[in-house]
Order: C-alpha cells, then structure tokens, then sequence
C-alpha cells in the first residue's frame, strides 16, 4: 500500500502542496487529477525522488521511500510527461541499457527484455532505431523501460498526451493488464474521460490538497447529490431562465443557444418532476428534459 | 568494473554510431601527420639527399609530434567531457536516470570512462604516425608507454574539470565555454599568475624573455614553482625535457637557484602525475555530489538521500 501523509512543498514561498494525504491499496490504478498548476508533477516527482518535501511522510509496503533510496528505486518505475528517449540506439538496446543498470545480464536479461517487448506490442521491433518509432510506440516502449525491475508501483505522468486515439486504448488495455499483475499504478492526465475508463480510484487534487477521494462508484455516488440537468427550451428562453433563477434548488445555470444547463440540488424525480411542470405552466417550450449521468468530468468542475 | 557500467557501454555505442567520431578521427590524424611529416622535412632538411639525420633533431621531432598530440588531448577532451552531462540535462534524460538504480558515481564515471576512451582511441589510432620516429631510432617502446600513460592521466585530469562544469552548468554551451576558461588559465595563466611581476621586469631589464630560460637572469622562481606541479604541459615538459632532448635537470630551466626540494626535483614527474591523479578523483567525487536533478530544489534531494 502507499500511504502519503501530511506532504507539503513550497517554492519560493509559495504553498504548491499543503498537507496532502492519500490512501493507495496494492494494484489499484490510481487516477490523481487536479487544474494545471495544482501539485500533480510535484507531488509525482517527491515519490520518485526527484524532490524533497518540506514536510511529510511516503511510505510504500511500510518502508518510507523518502528516506530509504535505493529501496525506493528498486519498488518504483516513473515515466515523466516526456520520452526521456536516446538517439543511435535500437529498441532493444535501449532496453539492454536499462536492464543492465537493474543488474540483469545474459540470458536472464534477453528473456526480461522479450517479455516486456511482448506485452507493449512492440515484439519485432527490437532492431529498429528508437528515435524512428511512432509516439504510441516510443510512449509503450518507456513504459517498458520503467518496468524493467518489476516495480511495485508504477508512476505515469501525463502517459497518455499526444497520443492518437488507437494508441490510446492499447497504451490503456496495457495499463490495466499491468494492473491486474498486482502493480500499483499512479496515473495523472488530463484527460478525464481517459482515466475514468481505466482507473478503479480516483484523488482530485484543488490548491494542494486532495479535495475528493475514493473508487470511482464512491465518488460516482457521492455527487449524484448535485444533479446536472440539461433542457432544450424551444420558446420562452427568457421565462425559463426566470423560473430557473427563482427556484431555490437550482444553482449553476449555463445557457448555450437554446440548451440551458443546471445543477438541481436534490436526487429527488417529484422535485424534478415539479419543476418540468412549473415550466410548462409558464408556457416555456420544452424539446428534452434530461438528467445526466454524473461523469468525472462533472465532478471535477464541481469540485475545484 | 568500467566493462560493467551500463553508461559506458551506452555512450561507447552512440559514440561509434556517430559521424562526429568519425570526423574526429580523421581530422585528428590529418593534422598530427601534417605536422609529423613538417617536423621530418625540418629534420632531413639539413642533411639533403644524404639522409643522414642529427641524432638530437630526431628526438626533437618526437617532442614536436608528442607535444602537439597532448596539446590536442587537452583541447578536446574537456569538450567531450562538459557536454556529457548537459547533454543529459537538455534531453530531459537526466531525471530518468536519477530515479534508477544507477549510483551517481556511477553515471560520472560511465561518462568519463567513455570520453577518455574516444581520446585513446585517437591516440592509439596517431601510434603510426609517432612510431615514424622508429625509422630512425632512438625512441622506444617503452618512451612510447609512458607517453601514453602521461597522456590518459593529463585526459582524466582535463576531462574531470569538464564533468564538474557538466554537472554545475544547465546548458551544454556554457559548460564548455567554462572548462576551456579554467584549463587555458591553469595551463596558460597559471604561470603569468605566479611568475608574471619576474617575467615582465625581465623583459624590461633584459628586452627578451630568453634569459628565463636558461636562468641567466634574476629571476628566481623559488620554490613557488612547484605550483607547476598542476600544470599537465608542465609534467609533458618535464619528460620531454628529462628524457629525449637535452638530458638535463628540467630545473635548470624553471629554477637555476635550486629552491625546490631535491626530491620534488627528483620525483617532479611521478609527483605531478600523482598530484593530477588525485586531483581527478576529487573532481570526480564532487561532480557526483553535484549531480541533482534538473530541478532547483535537486540539492535538497540528494541531502535527503543521503541520509
């Protein structure tokens, strides 16, 4: 399990992380989300031990990471928002060099870098030149590299940018694949709809601190409290904006053209229900009325 | 242990893979022939047809071709060494190797191990060229060996001032820029800096500079010529000096007085080699403490660390 406890980094005087703390069980993609500027990279580097907190604890299987190097490197792949790649070397041998730096050799390191090979799909391709591969692959065969030492937890920063949509889905389908070997996988992206698909727990991260946390059905269910309810208004936008704005449960009001987007602070249809019908009364023009689904998405937007 | 580096082996692959290299060599030969085939036409010049050449001119030939080689090993392997780690930097891979197992020992030593073999590559590939000396005699193999052996010390000892400004520069531009700096006043302006007040009033007294050389002035170096120890040119002088040309005391010539101890006189060229030896394993040493992560707060890392 990875604990962080009461982590907390300034630069320049300035808070980037203050007291955050998180709960990560064995084998769990771990999504970490969180605006531009809000601690992701940070926090990502002190686990790697690019940086060193001001204050507070990592541990990792009860064995504290911060102060322990060398048993940190052996638990711990990190794979930062870029390749970090080598000109003038094959696939293969960039991989030799990072298994030779694990301390394997012979056959035992031949047989290491084929199996990685093979589940990043890039069996076949361990003559061809590094800096020829496509993003997908240069961005599969990194993460090959940061599991070389069969790490118990596996950091991705940002892994999935730039990547066109097929390479996407087969960087995911690895990751869970990875996942279900028992790694623990820290993943932060922007990308919400992305992490959504693969990850079993989610930390949204505003202003240094860990504001939400838990699976994703915990946190799914949580914010279902604060329905998002779009309606397509064909007549009388103004009156319906009036009656929205009157309405005490009501809060949030986007309109885009003629769709107009609330928040309805009660998982209550009667209330709803009510509501529709208060509208019509009025002789508002009403095409849909629809309760969406709450997405990690909109529970991002709600909650930073 | 160097066979085993995993750095080594990297950088010696990209390096052979490189038309860099490639270039390197042929310019490095062409110019050390060009200046090797010079030295023999001044030799044989004298002589004409006859081809009987003076003894001594053929000694001199060898520590013109060995003089300018070492002047060469000086001037490139700090550019080879001040890049390697910028480089790191600049590519963002760095970051990458620090989260490894790799010690950071290990990644200097990697790196330096792979610019001091470009360089005896360049000098073993330059062996025939030197070895045309051989055709008439007077050197052996032996003096060969040691000027080798002179050779990779004054390398490891340049290249570890690159590696220091490797590690402390961010860009790969001003890591060079700096090592040449303290190389050229460590070979150039270490002496003007001791001996320049005695130099120039020689030169007022005297109107040249000759008489310095052969201690027919009164300049007195005293014993603050053992600052010379530092001084790689210096050690290459002193062999040269000893061993091929003149036969002499190498402190005739930088102290006429005799201020410096016997045995510093004596032993001046294991000493200096020594000396520089130490002196790079110290550089090593710090360049590895000063490998931090591309980031500011890096520093602050590596204490945590080491704990």
């Amino acid at each position: 399990m990875l604990e962080i406890k009461g982590l907390q980094k300034s630069f320049h005087g300035q808070a980037v992380l203050k007291d955050l703390n998180l709960q990560i069980k064995d084998g769990e993609i771990f999504g970490f989300i969180g605006k531009n500027g809000a601690g992701k990279t940070t926090t990502m580097k002190i686990l790697a031990g690019l940086l060193r907190p001001d204050n507070g604890e990592v541990s990792l299987d009860g064995i504290d990471i911060l102060k322990y190097a060398a048993k940190r490197k052996n638990m711990l792949g990190y794979m930062p928002d870029f390749f970090g790649i080598y000109d003038n070397l094959t696939v293969q041998e960039y991989m030799e060099f990072y298994a030779s730096i694990y301390g394997y050799a012979g056959n035992t390191k031949k047989k290491r870098i084929a199996e990685l090979l093979m589940i990043m799909n890039l069996a076949g391709k361990e003559d061809q030149y590094v800096d020829s591969l496509s993003r997908g692959m240069k961005q599969r065969l990194c993460l090959a590299r940061t599991m070389v030492h069969k790490p118990k937890l596996l950091i991705l920063d940002e892994p999935a940018s730039g990547l066109e949509i097929r390479e996407r889905i087969q960087f995911e389908q690895i990751v869970k694949r990875l996942s279900e070997e028992n790694v623990t996988i820290f993943i932060s992206s922007h990308n919400l709809n992305e992490l959504s698909a693969i990850c079993t727990s989610v930390g949204i991260l505003n202003e240094g601190k860990i504001v939400l946390q838990g699976s994703m059905d915990e946190i799914r269910n949580r914010k279902m409290a604060r329905n998002l309810i779009r309606m397509e208004v064909v007549t009388e936008l103004e009156k319906a904006v009036a009656i929205l704005k009157a309405h005490p449960l009501v809060s949030n009001i986007a309109i885009k053209g003629n769709n107009i987007s609330i928040n309805f602070s009660q998982n209550n249809l009667k209330k709803e229900s009510e509501l529709l019908s208060s509208l019509v009364s009025e002789g508002v023009g009403i095409a849909s009325f629809t309760r969406e689904e709450s997405t990690l998405e909109s529970i991002f937007l709600q909650v930073t | 242990m160097l066979h085993w580096n995993p750095i080594f082996i990297k950088e010696i692959r990209q390096n052979a893979r490189m038309k860099k290299t490639a270039v390197m060599l042929i310019l490095y030969n062409s110019f050390l022939a060009l200046f090797g085939l010079f030295a023999f036409y001044l030799t044989f010049r004298r002589t004409g047809n006859t081809l009987q050449a003076d003894y001594a001119d053929v000694l001199t030939m060898y520590g013109i071709i060995t003089g300018i080689e070492f002047v060469l090993v000086l001037a490139i392997v700090p550019a080879l060494t001040a890049t390697s780690i910028a480089t790191e930097r600049e590519k963002q891979t760095l970051d990458i190797l620090l989260t490894t197992k790799i010690s950071r020992r290990g990644i200097i030593l990697g790196k330096l191990a792979s610019a001091i073999s470009i360089m005896m590559l360049l000098v073993i590939s330059s062996l025939p060229i030197i070895s045309v000396v051989f055709s008439i005699g007077g050197i052996t193999l032996g003096d060969i060996m040691v000027f080798m052996f002179l050779t990779l010390i004054a390398a490891i000892f340049a290249g570890s001032i690159g590696m220091i400004f490797s590690c402390l520069c961010k860009k790969t531009v001003t890591a060079i820029v700096a090592s040449y700096l303290v190389l050229i006043a460590l070979v150039g302006g270490l002496p003007f800096l001791f001996f320049g007040p005695e130099i120039v009033a020689h030169f007022r007294a005297y109107g040249n500079y000759w008489g310095l050389y052969y201690g027919a002035s009164e300049v007195t170096y005293q014993s603050r010529v053992v600052v010379f120890i530092l001084n790689p040119f210096f050690t290459f002088l002193a062999m040269v000096n000893q061993k091929f040309l003149l036969g002499g005391d190498f402190f005739a010539y930088l102290d006429p007085n005799k201020r410096v101890t016997a045995f510093i006189a004596e032993h001046w060229f294991s000493l200096s080699i020594t000396v520089q030896a130490f002196l790079s394993a110290c550089m090593i040493e710090v360049s590895s403490r000063l490998l931090v992560p591309g980031d500011k707060e890096g520093k602050l890392v590596k204490k945590r660390n080491r704990r």
